[in-house]
């Protein structure tokens, strides 16, 4: 079929008067009867161009001249598609649909890494308990899914406001209290099913860990007691039960894990099999800081022959707004991801760095610098123990466990070479 | 034999079966179709493999009852949930595929041919007129409208509609359940054998291609019904033509020129693409992504490459978990054991892959080919460098745009089209360099409704409550007006004039399910449903796959140890 343009001069910034037109004609209707403009792309020094309006049939000719004045265009004449290209000679031509879509780009997402924490360590935003209740809620229907799909929910519920670091601490949150698994890499996450667990503390009552729904607490509220106590430090509520609901088709059983757990988990030398492989991050692609006495350090990471020339520690590889946090053991040659704390502990265990701990057995509570967070696998038997997470005291620069029993405690500090001192008073 | 409500249970799965959420369903069933099902789900027959009849018997005892149908009979829903009368209903198809495999070319089809047919199957001496029991005319619709309200409360669209015209206005409702009569499969197959010697159409196509080719060849295929049937204006429909033409296509014994038993078919399963991206290491894989037939469900396939197996395992509804890298120039074949129906799983050979967001969660950025993207919604090209020239025609030409389109390391000659998106509906007068694709790219339909953010369950099939999505309609119309209506409802709640590419001014919508339809110039153009769920019926739902930590003998998941043979409490 051969095109008919009404060809007009124009004035100003080509792309500006393709809007001007094209809104026009959308507001009056008239898509169809005129479906597509096209322009030269660069205007004269004088900032004039071509500009040529398709019309649909002869009988609009008129209207098409009124709409360009309209927008103040010039008319010229009527001409046929290839007369298009002797007037512009070699000018560049756009074509732009009337009736088009706006062209809309995804929006590039900042939430690449879910084990991300940054220098500030932060604890997780502090948001409505209830919102925290509903995304455990929404994570048991949904069942599993992806590290985004976890990220929109929170912004969705308003926990962590697209705070991509305050989404890793709530994702951490969760598999510490064992709402949650993921897949090594972080990201993917299955949800855990329901599971009674018994606390430390002599006379358990117990708490409920994994999926729920409304539905199904009050299915739980019909066979016994149900006390909900709100987490202090972000997370869903820790639902404790009178007794257990002995149905082990629905509810799992764990018993009191938390001192069998930590009985099972390998000691530093031995964590870093429990990490996923990275694979091998080219060298020249990103800017590379090394973990250096508590902060990150500007470093150099070259290979040579196929190995990296750099030594065991944590590592910030930066590309644009892209950034992972990994650990290369040099010995291996490898580059492993996992929970942050844990590539942290790796790295200062490696240099003979040793924590501190302080224990109050008269209150059971367990305090941990804030700065010696624990790796995940050993944290998780610490929250476990309670269903509690650990909250900040003493100004924020240590982390309180409750419900911690001395057994445990005693497991700890062996396994870690944690030196432990005691006393009658909280820090 | 099966009693009816087995029938009836069986013929809901089937039709049903691999179905993603928000397509249409056909309730498309002649006699090759109850065979398949009666061994499908293994159903009792007293006439050895003669399910056909077994089936309207079961129909006649159920339905009709002192020498009339019992309407009665099939108003509520079974024990499992669904509604009784898909049977009957499968019954009036199975009439009209008869109907049309006794027609010549060119008979009218009418309210009395059709009658005749279905009095016959029920066993009616009179043959004349409606069945007694079915009068006056329309008395049967409700069952319709109960079983399109069934689809859409379970996240299926329906396909059963009434014809526009006085005369056939309610047997429209069974002739638009039908696809592909047995004659039209078997016209199929010889046209594929016929294509494929006069090297016109390949061995291992994928689906988009086939249809493309039958589309091409209609002219010179020799049955009107089926150059009708290629020439099908409406989309959803072309697309079931789509899968039914296909599931021929790949059932094709190339190795046996011969073959006449249709009896027994063994077929190829499909590969597309799923990809995957390593940040760290910069690369991309595109992992070889089958898709799972609604025959496959429940069977324990593997997939051979090399000395290794691997087990075909559901990822979700219609598609197997994602095997092993592959080049994206296709054309590999991999054998297939497990069941004798399947033979053998193939990788399409290709210049070119459009991979859309996960329909389940598109916040997700995974791509893979799950179809072909809405009106509005960004996708990814994956194609021959080759056919660069054509891209960039498209784009001067003002009908798709992208971000970016960089060459791929660790795949040479292949580059990636990202956020493409079709812009302009003005393909008309475009002269193609690549046909393929430019007829794979160029937009079928008007407008669309997208739905995003929110709480979405997709696995439950809606929002939850007071998390609804966006609402988009993305349209090349002047004008269109978004309805919503509550399912099963004529009222509408909110119906207003919408601008394209905006999101709606919605109401808020109390827990149910909602029909979203965009209409221009007072017809219905596109539609899509909403469903919103209440926080209190939430279900939990456990993975049969689930992550956990491993230490040693023990696995860890949450604050449940296990052993690795068994599971231990403390």
């Amino acid at each position: 079929m051969d095109r008919q343009y009404l060809a007009a001069r124009a004035m100003g910034i080509p792309e500006q008067v393709v809007l001007r037109v094209t809104s026009h004609i959308r507001a009056e209707r008239l898509a169809s009867a005129f479906p597509l403009l096209k322009i030269e792309k660069k205007a004269t020094r004088r900032g004039e161009f071509y500009l040529f309006l398709c019309i649909g049939t002869d009988e609009m000719v008129n209207k098409a001249k009124s709409i360009l004045r309209a927008v103040g265009c010039t008319p010229i004449d009527v001409v046929p598609e290839d007369e298009i290209r002797r007037m512009v000679a070699r000018a560049e031509i756009g074509t732009y649909g009337t009736n088009a879509l706006t062209y809309r780009p995804r929006p590039s997402s900042e939430l690449e890494d879910p084990y991300y924490i940054p220098d500030s360590q932060a604890d997780g935003c502090r948001s409505s308990p209830d919102a925290y209740n509903r995304l455990l809620y929404w994570l048991s229907a949904t069942g599993q899914g992806s590290w985004a799909s976890f990220s929109h929910a929170c912004v969705e519920l308003q926990l962590g406001s697209a705070d991509v670091h305050g989404l890793s601490s709530i994702y951490r949150n969760m598999r510490l209290l064992g709402h949650l698994e993921c897949s090594e890499d972080g990201a993917k996450w299955t949800i855990v099913p329901p599971t009674e667990v018994t606390p430390s503390s002599e006379g358990g009552v117990c708490f409920i860990s994994g999926a729920r729904t409304p539905s199904f607490l009050d299915w739980v509220s019909g066979r016994t007691n149900v006390t909900s106590i709100t987490q202090k430090a972000g997370g869903p509520d820790l639902v404790r039960l009178q007794r257990s609901v002995s149905s082990p088709d629905t509810v799992q059983q764990a018993g009191r894990v938390a001192e069998t757990m930590l009985g099972l988990l390998p000691n530093p030398r031995s964590l870093m099999e429990t990490l996923g492989d990275a694979g091998r991050p080219d060298s020249t692609r990103f800017a590379v800081e090394v973990w250096d006495e508590g902060m990150y350090v500007p470093c150099q990471l070259r290979e040579r022959n196929g190995r990296y020339i750099a030594e065991s520690g944590l590592y910030r590889l930066s590309q644009d707004r892209h950034r992972f946090t990994l650990y290369f053991d040099s010995d291996s040659q490898r580059w492993l991801k996992g929970d942050w704390y844990t590539l942290r502990f790796l790295s200062e265990y490696t240099m003979g760095v040793r924590y501190d701990a302080v224990c109050n057995d008269s209150t059971s509570r367990l305090f941990l610098p804030k700065q010696s967070r624990l790796p995940l696998i050993y944290e998780r038997p610490l929250v476990l123990s309670s269903g509690l997470l650990p909250v900040s005291v003493s100004g924020g620069s240590w982390l309180c466990y409750e419900d911690v029993s001395p057994e445990l405690v005693l497991l700890l500090a062996s396994l870690l070479q944690i030196r432990l001192r005691r006393q009658l008073l909280d820090v | 034999m099966a009693s009816y409500d087995q029938w009836n249970s069986a013929i809901t799965q089937y039709v049903t079966s691999g179905i993603p959420r928000g397509s249409p369903v056909y309730l498309s069933i002649d006699g090759a179709v109850l065979k398949e099902i009666g061994e499908m789900f293994s159903l009792p027959t007293t006439h050895g493999d003669e399910w056909p009849d077994d089936f309207v018997e079961s129909v006649r005892s159920h339905c009709v009852v002192n020498a009339a149908v019992n309407l009665g009979a099939m108003n509520a829903l079974d024990s499992g949930g669904l509604p009784r009368s898909v049977g009957f209903l499968a019954l009036m198809v199975l009439s009209a595929y008869h109907m049309m495999e006794e027609e010549t070319e060119g008979t009218v089809i009418s309210e009395i041919n059709y009658f005749t047919r279905l009095n016959r199957l029920l066993g009616f001496a009179v043959e004349r007129g409606r069945p007694p029991g079915l009068a006056p005319a329309g008395v049967e619709e409700h069952l319709w409208l109960h079983w399109n309200s069934w689809l859409v409360r379970n996240g299926w669209l329906p396909s059963a509609r009434k014809g526009d015209a006085i005369a056939n206005r309610y047997v429209a409702y069974p002739l638009s359940q039908s696809l592909l009569r047995e004659a039209d499969r078997e016209r199929l197959e010889r046209i594929y054998r016929k294509g494929s010697r006069d090297l016109e159409l390949g061995r291992d196509w994928d689906r988009d291609q086939v249809f493309r080719w039958l589309c091409i060849s209609a002219g010179q295929m020799g049955s009107a019904h089926l150059r009708g049937l290629f020439a099908e204006a409406d989309l959803r429909r072309r697309e079931a033509l789509a899968d039914a033409a296909f599931d021929v296509y790949t059932a094709v014994d190339w190795q046996d020129e011969g073959s006449q038993d249709h009896g027994f078919r063994q077929r190829r399963l499909v590969g597309g693409l799923y990809r995957t991206e390593d940040p760290v290491a910069g690369t991309i894989d595109y992992l070889l992504y089958v898709r799972e037939p609604r025959r496959a469900r429940g069977l324990q396939l593997t997939v051979a490459k090399g000395s290794e197996a691997c087990y075909l395992v559901e990822e979700r509804r219609g598609w197997f978990v994602p095997l092993w890298a592959e080049s994206p120039d296709g054309g590999v074949r991999y054998p297939v054991s497990g069941d004798p129906q399947f033979k053998e799983a193939f990788l399409p050979s290709r210049a070119f892959w459009v991979l859309v967001q996960d329909p389940d969660s598109p916040e997700s950025g995974m791509y893979a080919t799950w179809g072909m993207p809405a009106l509005g919604e960004a996708f990814l090209l994956l194609c021959r460098a080759e056919l660069a020239g054509q891209m960039a025609i498209l784009k001067d030409e003002g009908l798709i745009s992208w971000r970016a389109a960089p060459p791929l390391r660790g795949h040479p000659g292949w580059v990636e089209y990202r956020d493409c998106m079709v812009l302009s509906p003005n393909w008309g007068d475009l002269v193609a360099t690549e046909p393929d694709l430019v007829e794979s790219l160029r937009p079928r339909t008007t407008a669309s409704v997208s739905l995003a953010g929110g709480l979405n369950v997709s696995c439950q099939g809606g929002w939850l409550e007071g998390h609804c999505p966006e609402v988009t309609v993305f349209t090349f119309e002047d004008a269109v007006n978004l309805r919503i209506t509550g399912v099963g409802s004529e009222v509408p709640l909110f119906e207003e004039e919408v601008e394209s590419s905006g999101p709606a001014r919605m109401p808020g919508l109390d827990p149910g399910h909602y029909l979203l339809q965009v209409y221009a110039r007072g017809k219905p153009i596109t539609q899509r449903i909403l469903r919103i769920i209440s926080w209190e019926s939430l279900q939990y739902n456990l993975p049969s796959k689930r992550y956990s930590l491993g230490l040693g003998n023990w696995y860890v998941e949450g604050a449940m140890l296990k052993r690795k043979s068994k599971e231990v409490s403390s």
